[in-house]
């Protein structure tokens, strides 16, 4: 256990020599702690994020295929308490035909609240959609607060929702301001599916994924029962941000004002996952996520973190027989860009397990936290095959119940108490007659997500 | 034969004098062979812990080898058993997770009559070598067959015999290896996933001492230690994951070390890394320990 949680190794001036005479063996070594996470290091600054690997058991057969899962804890700090780091938000807000009334209305002040919230450090622009996209505030510094609330309140209703050109423009806005030293995030509101533009769930997913490449985060809202919760909860989730259900509208200004205060607590963006695995290992599955599989690595996205935050990622691993003895089974390799310096960091975590021939040592090396994890992760599958079967009227109500009854129970059990009062709601939706899909969208994105402040 | 790796593991190769001040600290994994810095806690290759001695498990019974199933690009892999192996994008042995995989997509069964394949009524269906498959239809398969799963390919690859036993067993100091012995195949396997096995090959590179010789095709053939990067696949702890090109082009045949640890000599001259030699047959390689000689096919 002690070996399993060894952080960062010395600075290795031997490394860039092994660089040359194996390539592949370097992509492990090369990929560890680099040079510049261990300077940063040295010069006294703190992490923001940490991460901790736990094996499930500390012992695996030496001579037999087995699998066991590792979970990489990663844990943001709560450091730089204080300070906060400004933000560059672009609103980017849904006005088509469904949203007369009081949803704009309440939309309206809800964003006359953000703009109160922020500072004049902050930087703020509006785009408005339905049949186009628009800019209505180009990107600036929150100085003259009633005069942009004035813009927000010119809005008026359009017709169609045209999402896709929404989100380009949306990004354009926050790439047009300065990125080093801010939060930036754009925050997308819609209460439908798409019905304008580029109406493709793979199109508009997959823009998310190319504007997150360079460094835009989506959170997405919606509204009312109509928009696309699986669209939405994609798009938050591919793009590291979050994904909120408002079931009425008036509570449209309590949810923006909650994400505006997780933006301002963000300390690590644009987080990566990496596990490179040691020779004889296979990742078969990191739950609830796509990973891009390399050269023995496997690597995913991970949510932007706030302070005090902690995240988990369960990975299924397959392992080979082999001489008995330790083994550094994968080392985790979590990267980020601090939110205080704006530098990139790395940092890294080895999974130790010993192979043996006694079979009464696996019984005995059995971590319950990490079994605890996978019944977690487990959950949020049989969840999401849940929200799938009701939607293809595969799962009936009664079995649904039971099925999120269940969940609710093991979530109790430990500890998560946010998200088993999310599958309680989920349940009384569906005893109203309501769809709980929407709910329980929610409930899967952040089942991986702990926050502790 | 545990105490004699330890004792070697420092040893390495009787390295040519242009590389030997730089690698003399190296310490060699006793399980893989792999050379690390001293720095090093843990293999880099293998992540065996280097301060501490295996244990043997070669006589200890092994599961048998039956194969295994690689992704076109040699990033995923799945070792088979024996009997049913399901194919799906959840709980399954061979564990797609994408999108054109079903939940429940087909089964391989590993029997003794051969290896068969199943789809199990999936939605975007399962190919063998082009040709789709009728539901709960069975297809044997052969090694190399290219499975389609949804829109994931998978080469099967029959099984290499006695897989662990060369990680126990292998010393690393030249030792007369058994013909006999199914670790000597494993050693230098045949053909070991070609990407695209060419019907004749242009040449053979022989290896002096046993085993079976390496077919070489027409093209860049690449030359190294680890199997799904390479070519051609040199089992040797002293060869490179990647270690050399050999490109044979309308009947020439060069070389080129692509900056292995332990070199490759021709006739026993040492190359330059990255500086191309032709070659003529009957020359002898040497790719880092391993001594090969080179055949040219008559008709290539």
């Amino acid at each position: 256990m002690n070996d399993s949680t060894q952080m960062i190794f010395p600075d290795d001036p031997n490394k860039t020599q092994v660089g040359g005479f194996d390539p592949n063996a370097t992509q492990m070594a090369g990929g560890m702690p680099g040079g510049e996470a261990n300077r940063t290091m040295m010069a006294g600054s703190q992490q923001a994020i940490t991460v901790e690997c736990l094996v499930e058991n500390s012992y695996a057969m030496a001579t037999e295929n087995s699998r066991q899962h590792l979970v990489a804890k990663i844990t943001a700090s709560g450091t730089g308490m204080g300070i906060r780091m400004p933000v560059n938000l672009c609103l980017i807000l849904d006005h088509s035909g469904s949203m007369e009334g009081p949803p704009l209305d309440y939309m309206k002040s809800a964003c006359g609240y953000v703009v109160d919230l922020l500072e004049p450090n902050d930087v703020l622009s509006i785009v408005a959609f339905s049949d186009t996209a628009q800019v209505l505030m180009p990107a600036r510094r929150v100085v003259n607060k009633a005069l942009i609330k004035e813009h927000i309140m010119r809005l008026e209703v359009g017709n169609t929702t045209n999402l896709f050109d929404a989100l380009a423009l949306g990004a354009s806005q926050v790439a047009s301001a300065p990125a080093q030293g801010y939060v930036n995030r754009a925050l997308l509101f819609t209460d439908g599916e798409p019905t304008a533009g580029n109406k493709d769930f793979a199109s508009i997913v997959g823009q998310v994924v190319e504007q997150k490449s360079r460094g835009i985060t989506f959170t997405a809202f919606g509204l009312g029962p109509e928009y696309n919760e699986e669209l939405l909860a994609s798009i938050a989730k591919r793009s590291g941000g979050n994904y909120y259900y408002i079931t009425r509208p008036e509570l449209i200004p309590e949810i923006f004002r909650r994400e505006l205060e997780t933006l301002m607590m963000i300390v690590a963006r644009n987080v990566k996952l990496r596990v490179h695995m040691s020779r004889w290992v296979q990742v078969r599955q990191i739950y609830g996520k796509l990973p891009a599989f390399g050269h023995r690595s496997a690597e995913v996205t991970l949510s932007d973190m706030e302070r005090g935050e902690t995240q988990s990622a369960v990975i299924e691993l397959g392992l080979e027989p082999r001489p008995g003895g330790k083994y550094r089974i994968a080392t985790v390799e979590v990267s980020y860009d601090d939110s205080v310096t704006g530098r990139p960091e790395t940092i890294s975590s080895d999974a130790i397990v010993e192979f043996t021939t006694d079979p009464s040592r696996i019984a005995a090396g059995v971590n319950p936290m990490v079994l605890r994890e996978v019944e977690i992760a487990e959950a949020s599958k049989s969840l999401e095959r849940t929200v799938m079967g009701m939607r293809t009227q595969q799962v009936s109500s009664a079995d649904a119940v039971r099925e999120l009854e269940r969940t609710r129970m093991l979530l109790l059990d430990q500890g998560k108490t946010m998200q088993a009062q999310d599958i309680q709601k989920a349940i009384d939706d569906i005893h109203g007659g309501a769809a709980p899909e929407k709910t329980l969208m929610g409930t899967i994105a952040n089942m991986d997500r702990e926050k502790n402040r | 034969m545990n105490e004699n790796m330890t004792s070697d593991a420092t040893q390495v190769v009787s390295a040519p004098a242009f590389e030997a001040t730089q690698y003399a600290a190296n310490v060699d994994c006793p399980v893989c062979h792999t050379p690390n810095p001293p720095s090093e806690t843990y293999c880099m290759d293998c992540g065996f812990m280097l301060s501490s001695a295996p244990v043997d498990v070669s006589d200890m019974p092994m599961p048998e080898s039956v194969g295994k199933l690689v992704s076109s690009d040699g990033v995923l892999e799945f070792p088979l058993k024996r009997g049913e192996n399901t194919i799906g994008r959840e709980a399954a042995d061979v564990l797609l997770v994408n999108s054109t995989v079903s939940r429940k997509h087909g089964r391989v069964f590993v029997e003794d009559a051969g290896v068969f394949i199943e789809d199990i009524g999936s939605a975007n269906g399962t190919f063998v070598d082009g040709v789709k498959l009728e539901p709960n239809q069975r297809a044997e398969i052969k090694d190399g067959s290219e499975l389609t799963i949804g829109s994931v390919v998978l080469k099967f690859i029959a099984p290499e015999p006695a897989e662990p036993e060369p990680i126990a067993c292998e010393a690393t100091q030249d030792i007369e290896i058994e013909p006999a012995e199914d670790m000597a195949k494993a050693e230098e396997p045949e053909e070991p996933i070609a990407e695209e096995s060419v019907p004749q090959p242009a040449g053979r590179l022989v290896p002096k001492d046993t085993g079976p010789a390496l077919a070489l095709s027409e093209g860049v053939n690449t030359i190294g230690r680890r199997e799904g990067a390479n070519t051609v696949v040199v089992s040797d702890p002293y060869c490179s994951g990647r270690h050399a090109d050999l490109t044979v082009q309308d009947g020439v045949f060069t070389i080129t070390d692509v900056g292995s640890t332990n070199g490759t000599l021709v006739n026993g001259a040492p190359l330059e890394a990255h500086a191309a030699r032709e070659l003529q047959a009957g020359d002898e390689i040497t790719i880092g320990r391993p001594v090969f000689t080179l055949e040219v096919s008559s008709d290539g």
